[in-house]
């Protein structure tokens, strides 16, 4: 249970972390692999943490994701590509244009659970439909090529090991974010909402606006990542930013643990690894999705962040380590 | 304070073929404790959910303080000053009791984005005490842990907590003492008074005779959704609808 209301991240464990995190592209810099793949891992962590605020917290069935992911990734591609646009601008761009889709989106709150589960789903359908077709736009199937580094205060971020700096600053800044707005008043409504809508609605809550309010933050925050995405890789295709992708973030967010940030990290980094290891299985990957899913459902609902918090309930000296992830 | 506080007007609701709640007028004045009694399915809960919003009225119109707010959503009428209670206390049960509390200030101050990010220490220190104050006048303690804890009779003083902090003109209470044993229903006999006492006019259906006839000035008694009798505990205890209503036809019996 974490105790409500405060403004405090700092503490030794967040140091340390960070502390680690900072230290670690050294450590893998003979192996340009092993950066790529923990470049991308950041991306998804982005995008885990930003769906555990979404679904994990507040509860919301938003299952067409990936697609906002990729308004993100598009948006900063064209922009840059064909418009010219610099960088910080772009990005900031694919933010909002994630959000007003988001917004466009935002009417089918009024519809619950299966109802509203599947129209987000179908909303992320149609926008990779678009990525596919618009190819005036996206140049469709193929891909988008050429997408520029970034360029930050007029230096030019070429290298895996210095993007991953970048990476790090911008999953700073969100963790930031969602762990201040979950540690508010906001956040006090966002995680009762989950837990009884009706109660909510007759003790003051205007439910619907706090469902859109949480569908735009995680919206901009897909399209941030998409933005670091395009830049990170300077190719995009719409496969990216599919259901399969949706489905994947998900996974992250149910496996690592619903409602523990740390558990939406830990989620996005082994499905990351297995997804990498699974390409073997090419199209079959989605089979072991699948099967993993139902079973973490049925057998660990709270996921790893829940293991842990069981097991530490009973080691003592593990004290904190699942603090606020285990319903009781 | 002029006019009824809380006002029904001819309010209806049908499900299909089924009326619940027929054309029932309620005139509930300020500082008033009002008792709804009646027997199971006579629309009584059915009438607190077209009050507080939760059902769309099927025909007639719900006035606070001489607003009408029949077509008002729930959070809008809660924000208004309407709070209300459920028959099987519906908490958060995952959250701290601190913070199920804390929910129930959303209709005073709405929870914003702006404010979670940057809001001023000083509000939110100021909502904190609001919380602890209406905790203490619960007799609740706020501590770290889950809501899912407490006892039953906790978890109901905890909802009303919820829409105390509210601040609401009228406080809506569905089967308060349901549940209770008999030490715990005369602390709620107590605790309905003292909110009484800090202005709030009280609306309360109820099954324990006892209660409803020590507290409540005006009894308004339903029957198949209609209301058959309304005056002093008194005046109902001798009507014969109300009777009949509850024990059957006396023709040929004996009562």
């Amino acid at each position: 249970m974490t105790i409500s209301w405060r403004r405090r991240f700092w503490t030794p464990t967040s140091g340390v972390t960070v502390a680690a995190l900072v230290a670690v592209p050294p450590l893998l810099a003979s192996s340009p692999y092993y950066l790529f793949l923990l470049n991308t891992i950041a991306v998804f962590v982005m995008l885990a943490l930003g769906l555990q605020l979404v679904l994990g917290y507040g509860g919301i069935l938003q299952l067409g994701y990936a697609g906002f992911f990729g308004l993100g990734a598009y948006t900063s591609a064209v922009l840059t590509v064909h418009h010219g646009w610099p960088f910080p601008a772009a990005f900031v761009a694919a933010m909002v244009v994630a959000v007003i889709g988001a917004l466009v989106m935002s009417p089918i709150v009024r519809l619950h659970d299966v109802n509203f589960a599947m129209a987000t789903f179908v909303f992320g359908l149609i926008l990779e439909l678009v990525y596919n077709q618009w190819s005036a736009m996206t140049n469709g199937p193929i891909g988008f090529r050429g997408i520029p580094p970034p360029t930050l205060l007029g230096l030019t971020v070429r290298e895996p090991e210095h993007y991953y700096y970048l990476l790090l600053a911008a999953l700073l800044a969100e963790y930031l974010l969602i762990s201040r707005l979950l540690h508010s008043p906001f956040g006090t409504v966002v995680r009762a909402m989950r837990e009884n809508e009706t109660a909510c609605r007759t003790a003051g809550v205007d439910v619907t606006r706090v469902k859109v309010t949480l569908l735009l933050v995680s919206s901009a925050i897909a399209g941030a990542a998409g933005s670091l995405l395009a830049h990170m890789n300077g190719f995009i295709s719409p496969p990216t930013f599919g259901w399969a992708t949706s489905v994947a973030v998900l996974m992250m967010v149910v496996l690592g643990g619903v409602r523990s940030l740390p558990g939406a990290i830990v989620g996005a980094v082994v499905i990351r690894l297995v997804v990498e290891q699974t390409s073997v299985l090419g199209q079959y990957s989605n089979i072991v999705f699948g099967v993993a899913l139902v079973l973490f459902m049925a057998f660990l609902p709270t996921g790893l962040a829940g293991l842990v918090g069981r097991v530490s309930a009973r080691v003592p000296w593990a004290g904190r380590l699942g603090t606020g992830s285990v319903p009781s | 304070m002029t006019g009824p506080v809380l006002e029904t007007e001819r309010l209806s609701k049908r499900f299909d073929g089924l009326v619940a709640v027929d054309a029932v007028d309620l005139r509930i004045d300020a500082g008033e404790i009002r008792g709804v009694v009646g027997p199971n399915g006579a629309g009584k809960t059915t009438m607190f959910n077209l009050v507080s919003g939760l059902y769309r009225v099927s025909g007639g119109r719900v006035f606070l303080s001489g607003r009408d707010i029949t077509q008002a959503p729930p959070h809008v009428r809660a924000a208004a000053g309407l709070g209300r209670t459920y028959q099987t206390p519906q908490i958060f049960p995952d959250l701290s009791v601190f913070d199920n509390v804390a929910v129930g200030l959303a209709g005073s101050r709405p929870p914003s984005l702006r404010d979670a990010l940057v809001g001023r220490r000083r509000d939110w220190d100021g909502m904190r005490a609001r919380v602890e104050e209406t905790l203490d006048f619960l007799e609740l303690s706020p501590g770290a842990a889950a809501a899912a804890g407490l006892s039953f009779g906790e978890q109901k003083r905890l909802e009303i907590g919820r829409a105390l902090i509210g601040a609401p003109r009228v406080l809506l209470l569905d089967e308060p003492a349901a549940g209770l044993n008999r030490s715990e229903i005369d602390a709620l006999a107590e605790l309905i008074r003292a909110i009484r006492a800090r202005g709030v006019t009280l609306v309360l259906i109820e099954h324990n005779m006892k209660l409803v006839m020590g507290l409540c000035g005006l009894i308004t008694v339903l029957d198949f959704g209609r209301k058959i009798a309304e005056g002093t505990a008194d005046e109902v205890r001798r009507d014969s609808r109300v009777i009949t209503a509850y024990l059957g036809r006396t023709d040929g019996a004996r009562v």
